[in-house]
């Protein structure tokens, strides 16, 4: 078909071509005719020229002519060509239509015969399909059934085979071992069991014989009971021996005799479910077989196509259809064939394997059955009828019988013995006791007559004076004689002597003699003495021994004795005897407040503490710790004492500056004839004031000594006693008051106060009238400087925050300003210390109370080249002082207006008001340049640098100063300055260039570098 | 500002996610991450056969195989002789199949679970070991490509533990008849358990063809492919390790809920219908 239609094609193609390329003949010869009918145009409008011109050409026309003749006959030529050729493309179109109506005809008759020939193919495949797919399953089924078949049949039928032989042999060992057991058993039960019958049998007869002696012996009942004891704990501990074991070894067979059911599915990994029927695996039959006729290819591929399509789906379609019962069918026949198989084979390891552990099994637990039971019958057996020749029958026999014996006697005995010492005891009591009751009598009545018998009742003490002085007031004090009175009775029917009496301090007296039959009290039997040191108010213990030696029975004689065999009567009668004087003195007292150089008063009271009165006459003696004699007359003699007495008649004079403000204690007692009697009770501790001695270069102590009398007195002790400071009592109003008045210049003044400001508060006129005086207030709360700022006297006062040399840590000095505060003479110093430190501050206030003129002198001679570079305490106190004046004249200034009003004379202190630091050291230092002057020069470049920081960056006086006062500082210390600056670069270039930096050392405060404070001036 | 824990100095913490205006995009996030997690996370016990694991290619970092538990304490794998034709290794192509189909998105957990005894025997203490185990591991799934033949009903000391169950349905082949009875299959229908048949997978575009031979047909709760034609390893025991991986990857959260109900719900309203060719069945499939 295909190549019919390609013949036809190519012959179309050809006539195709044929009729192109007679068309393009045609083309081309109508293109030439064109061109020749275009030419023939041209040359008839060229002939038309001609003719034109002919008429000029006329005779060219006869040459021409024959040319157009010749043309028109080639055109004539042309056209008889073309026309064959335009007929024969006529014709080749024509076929060619032709040619295209057969094709589309023989498609729809191709088309129509594929259709038929592909269902064909489709009908014939399925039929064949379904064949082969039927025996694919066949064989595949059966195969594979057959293979499975005979491998799980004979994996289960080798299983079940070896079961079932194991359970053989396990059956089969199971007698065995059950046999073995019990034969082997029984054997060694009876063997045991006879020798524990013999045994049983022995002791049993042994027992009998044991107990019928002891019971003939008096022991039977004994021998009976204990029998009787012992044969129940045997019953119980038999009846656990052999129970036990009975029940284990029934559990074992009721669990281990039955057999086990065994699974009814086979086969090797039965319950997983891959798929064991072959699955279909698409492998076409033997009747698979597509078109190989002569057929056109197209037919022969719808053919195929059919064939194979169909062929596929069918063949699967059946193979899964009947698979599983080809499978099934071939499986289920050779698995019984190959489990039968498998399964009657022997299997004698697994029948021995079983045999073998059966037999272990039922050996291990029939036998000890089959040993019990044998053992409990022959054990019985022999019990019954005993072997009476066998070891074991005689030795259990012999045993039984002793040991039945000895314990039934005992018990037979101890009962017997404890009824017949009741019954003995019972009878004989009375007439015993009767016996032993008259022989003793007659023993003791003896010692009573023939010896003495004492006994110690009662002692008293009385009081025996010293010297027969203050004996007998009851009072026992030291140094007296103590006598003792004691009682004693004697019993028996001899006087008794010897009797000695021993005191504590082993003094030793004898008692003559105490009269038989009596009751004898014996005064002054003892004598001791209180201790010359007892302590009045405290006690002593008086201890007296009384002893008598024993001749007769200790146990009579002696029975009131505290030792009878060692002769002691009484070992220790003891009085507690409390030691004080007849006499108290008390209420020892000035008549008012001891003053210096001022006659004063005594007074003191007498009372008489004894039982008696008194009568003297006593004598009053008064002492006193001062340094010098101050009691100018001491009390009157008292005549005598009855009760309490009042003296007044003393007298007490302190005129020795050495006594003043220290503490001075008077002691007084009494006596008569030198025996002392009585004794102060409280010594009197008293001071003597003074008002203000100035003593030049020592620092004055202020302070009010009727409320810090004690710190006063711990103060002027620290400062190295009266003689090393001067005292400002400002208790002393009156006195005081023109030293007050007068103040204090250029010193040193430790105020001695408490937290509460005391002494501070009353220094408002001291701080007024004093001038360049450093005040060192001293209290351990640190307050008593707050308070004191309070005054008036320190009214606009600037306080500086310094750190000093040897100081360790800042600390304020605060300076009055005499400029803002009316009534102050000059500026004075205020620096807070504690009873710790204000001695380091005193010698710091010592330096600041210097004048100027003292400081600059100071510096001039301490500060050199060398030691310039070490911190100055000196220098930093000029600074501080310098900065304290300028900063209180700024204050002035300051408040004296307004910004435009204020006083400027004030700010011209700065230039005009030469005792100012500030000028001093310019004059100070305006000298020649030597190395004599070097010091006062380089002490001036330090207090130009400490007070140029300042008034500028220091902040306590910085922040304040006014811009004219700072100028006027600043210009100050500049022209300060030039007074040495070129000489000194002269002088020594290197010290010029680093005096600056050096200088820095003695500022007496730290600064930063920072800005000035010129934009917040006011 | 808080406070540096290395050095105690209080600090501003400028342009971090500290920063109060990230604060509810930090919340979003870690609420997504919180609630991602438990979706993506599933327990599965496998029990069958026997298992190589190291022979597997899986994405270890979100898959976790746990060391094998034979709960019938007498197999030895020996996985140098990995065979499909070999029995022995018919739970090791289940877990394959499982690992290739498997969400890939999932962490998942896998504890497998010999059931099978040296003598290739399955007994009733065996799977009450098996699922005692799973059950203490907290499982989500039971996947078995196996179940016990049973010769009378289902033992009373042989019950379900409380997760879901994805068993297949097993065919008649060998010793496994049309009738034999199978535990866990008896207790079906049950909310939890899922018993997966298979069908024959089309030559062409659609012409399944339905296995009659089926067990527990009037049981079975969907169908998966048995495996394409050729393949060695096909049947039930494919189908039902594809069918989980399809159940899991549409249904992951309710595997972790106590009400089986909602899983079934879910997985229902996403099952389409299949039609069988020849027979003209329809079956029910994911």
């Amino acid at each position: 078909m295909k190549e019919r239609v390609a013949q036809l094609e190519t012959v179309v193609k050809n006539k195709t071509a044929l009729n192109n390329a007679a068309q393009a003949d045609l083309n081309s010869k109508k293109q030439a005719l064109q061109q020749k009918r275009k030419a023939a145009s041209d040359k008839q409008a060229e002939m038309a020229k001609i003719d034109q011109d002919n008429m000029d050409r006329a005779g060219k026309i006869t040459q021409l002519k024959p040319q157009l003749i010749v043309a028109e006959a080639a055109e004539d030529k042309i056209e008889k060509e073309l026309a064959p050729i335009e007929m024969r493309i006529q014709r080749g179109t024509q076929e060619f239509r032709q040619m295209v109506a057969m094709r589309e005809k023989y498609r729809e008759n191709l088309i129509r015969e594929v259709l038929q020939v592909n269902a064909e193919g489709a009908r014939v495949g399925a039929e064949n399909g379904a064949q082969d797919g039927t025996e694919l399953a066949y064989q595949e089924g059966t195969d594979n059934g057959r293979r499975d078949g005979d491998r799980d049949g004979y994996t289960v039928g080798t299983r079940e085979g070896q079961e079932r032989d194991f359970r053989r042999g396990s059956d089969q060992g199971d007698r065995e071992g059950s046999a073995r057991g019990r034969s082997e058993g029984n054997t060694l039960g009876s063997s045991e069991g006879r020798r524990a019958g013999n045994s049983d049998a022995g002791t049993i007869e042994g027992t009998a014989q044991g107990r019928a002696r002891a019971q003939g012996s008096d022991a039977a009942q004994v021998g009976q009971q204990q029998g009787q004891t012992a044969g129940l704990d045997r019953s119980v501990r038999e009846g656990d021996r052999t129970g036990t074991p009975r029940g284990e070894a029934q559990a074992i067979e009721k669990y281990e005799k039955v057999n086990l059911q065994s699974q009814s599915l086979e086969g090797e990994f039965a319950g997983s479910f891959d798929r064991r029927v072959p699955d279909y695996n698409g492998r076409r039959g033997g009747r698979y077989r597509t078109d190989n006729s002569g057929r056109r290819e197209i037919l022969k591929k719808a053919y195929n196509d059919g064939y194979d399509f169909r062929y596929v789906e069918v063949h699967r379609y059946e193979y899964l259809r009947q698979i599983d019962g080809f499978y099934a069918r071939a499986y289920d026949d050779s698995y019984q064939a190959s489990r039968t198989t498998a399964y009657d084979r022997n299997y004698d390891q697994h029948f021995n394997q079983g045999r073998t552990e059966a037999d272990a099994r039922a050996y291990n637990r029939d036998f000890p059955i089959a040993r019990q039971a044998a053992f409990d019958q022959n054990r019985e057996a022999f019990a019954q009828n005993p072997e009476r020749d066998s070891q074991e029958f005689k030795g259990s026999f012999a045993s039984a019988d002793r040991t039945t014996y000895s314990s039934v006697y005992e018990s037979i005995r101890s009962a017997n013995f404890a009824r017949t010492e009741q019954e003995t005891f019972n009878s004989n009591i009375q007439e015993q006791t009767e016996l032993h009751r008259s022989k003793r009598f007659e023993e003791v009545s003896k010692v009573y007559a023939e010896n003495d018998v004492l006994d110690f009742e009662s002692s008293e003490v009385i009081d025996g004076g010293i010297n027969k002085i203050a004996a007998k007031d009851g009072i026992f004090q030291p140094s007296e004689t103590v006598f003792h009175n004691i009682t004693i009775s004697n019993y028996g029917q001899k006087a008794a002597t010897g009797i000695k009496v021993t005191s504590n301090d082993g003094t030793t007296s004898t008692i003559a003699e105490i009269p038989a039959r009596s009751k004898v009290t014996i005064k002054g039997a003892g004598k001791s003495s209180i201790p010359s040191n007892a302590r009045i108010g405290g006690s002593v213990v008086s201890t007296l021994k009384v002893s008598s030696g024993l001749k007769a029975e200790a146990k009579i004689q002696g029975r009131h004795f505290d030792n009878a065999a060692q002769g002691t009567l009484k070992a220790a009668d003891q009085k507690q005897l409390s030691v004080n004087y007849p006499m108290v003195l008390s209420g020892l007292s000035t008549n008012s407040q001891l003053l210096l150089n001022q006659a004063n008063g005594l007074k003191i009271s007498v009372t008489n503490q004894s039982n008696r009165g008194y009568k003297g006459p006593f004598k009053i003696v008064l002492t006193a710790d001062s340094n010098s004699s101050i009691i100018t007359k001491t009390f009157d003699d008292v005549e005598s004492v009855n009760g309490t007495i009042n003296l007044s008649d003393a007298k007490i004079l302190v005129n020795d500056e050495r006594d003043i403000y220290s503490p001075i204690t008077i002691k007084a007692h009494i006596h008569y004839q030198g025996v002392k009697l009585g004794e102060l009770t409280r010594e009197l501790t008293t001071m003597v004031k003074a008002p203000f001695i100035d003593k030049a270069g020592k620092p004055v102590v202020i302070t009010d000594s009727d409320a810090l009398a004690s710190n006063l007195l711990r103060t002027i002790q620290d400062l190295g006693g009266i003689s090393n400071a001067s005292v400002l009592d400002l208790s002393l109003n009156q006195l005081n008051a023109q030293a007050v008045q007068k103040g204090l210049q250029n010193r040193v003044a430790v105020v001695v106060d408490n937290g509460n400001g005391t002494v501070a508060r009353q220094l408002q006129k001291l701080m007024e009238t004093s001038t360049n005086t450093a005040f060192v207030l001293v209290d351990d709360q640190m307050n008593s400087a707050n308070i004191a700022r309070t005054l008036s006297a320190f009214k606009d006062a600037i306080r500086i925050p310094v750190d000093l040399k040897g100081f360790g840590k800042k600390f304020d000095i605060t300076f009055t300003n005499q400029l803002r505060a009316s009534g102050l003479k000059g500026s004075n110093m205020l620096i807070q210390a504690n009873s710790s430190n204000y001695r380091q501050v005193l010698a710091l206030a010592g330096q600041l109370s210097l004048s100027t003129d003292q400081l600059i002198a100071k510096a001039k001679s301490e500060i050199s080249k060398g030691n310039f570079g070490s911190e100055s305490l000196t220098l930093q106190l000029l600074t501080t002082k310098g900065l304290a004046e300028v900063a209180n004249i700024n204050k002035a200034y300051a408040e004296s207006g307004g910004w435009f009003s204020r006083d400027g004379k004030l700010a011209d202190m700065i230039d005009d008001d030469a005792s100012l630091v500030i000028n001093k050291m310019k004059a100070a230092s305006d000298v020649k340049l030597s190395n004599e002057t070097i010091g006062i020069v380089l002490s001036a470049i330090a207090f130009k640098d400490g007070m140029e920081k300042g008034v500028s960056n220091f902040d306590p006086v910085a922040k304040d100063m006014t811009i004219k006062v700072r100028g006027r500082v600043n210009k100050r210390l500049g022209k300060m300055d030039d007074q040495y600056r070129k000489s000194l670069k002269k002088f020594d270039r290197d010290l010029y260039n680093k005096a600056d930096d050096i200088a820095k050392a003695h500022r007496p405060f730290d600064v930063q570098e920072s800005s000035d404070w010129s934009s917040n001036d006011r | 500002m808080y406070k540096s824990l290395l050095t105690g100095q209080a600090t501003t913490v400028k342009n971090s996610l500290l920063s109060k205006k990230y604060w509810p995009g930090v919340f979003l996030l870690a609420f997504l991450f919180v609630t991602n997690l438990k979706a993506e996370q599933i327990r599965i016990g496998i029990i069958d056969t026997g298992f190589c694991p190291t022979k597997l290619n899986y994405d270890k970092g979100k898959i976790n195989i746990h060391p094998l538990f034979d709960a019938t304490y007498s197999v030895s794998m020996n996985c140098d002789k990995l065979d499909k034709k070999q029995r022995r290794f018919h739970g090791h192509w289940v877990l394959e199949t499982f690992l290739e189909k498997a969400p890939k998105d999932m962490i998942i957990e896998i504890w497998p679970v010999i059931i099978f005894d040296f003598q290739a025997v399955q007994k009733k203490p065996y799977w009450i070991n098996a699922l005692k185990f799973l059950e203490s591991k907290r499982i989500d799934v039971v996947l078995s490509a196996a179940g016990l033949p049973l010769t009378k009903e289902v033992p009373v000391d042989l019950k379900l533990i409380y997760s879901k169950f994805f068993v297949s349905s097993g065919r008649a082949g060998g010793p496994i008849k049309m009738d034999t009875k199978l535990f866990p299959h008896e207790l079906a229908p049950q909310d939890s358990l899922y018993l997966i048949g298979s069908f024959y997978p089309p030559l062409n575009k659609d012409d399944y063809i339905y296995d009659d031979k089926l067990l527990y047909q009037d049981k079975i709760d969907y169908y998966f492919t048995q495996g394409p034609i050729g393949e060695d390893f096909v049947g039930t025991s494919r189908s039902v390790a594809i069918g989980l991986a399809r159940a899991i990857e549409l249904c992951p959260k309710e595997f972790h809920s106590q009400k089986n109900s909602e899983l079934r719900s879910c997985l229902s309203k996403q099952k389409l219908i299949l039609k069988m060719a020849y027979s003209g069945k329809l079956v029910p499939s994911l």
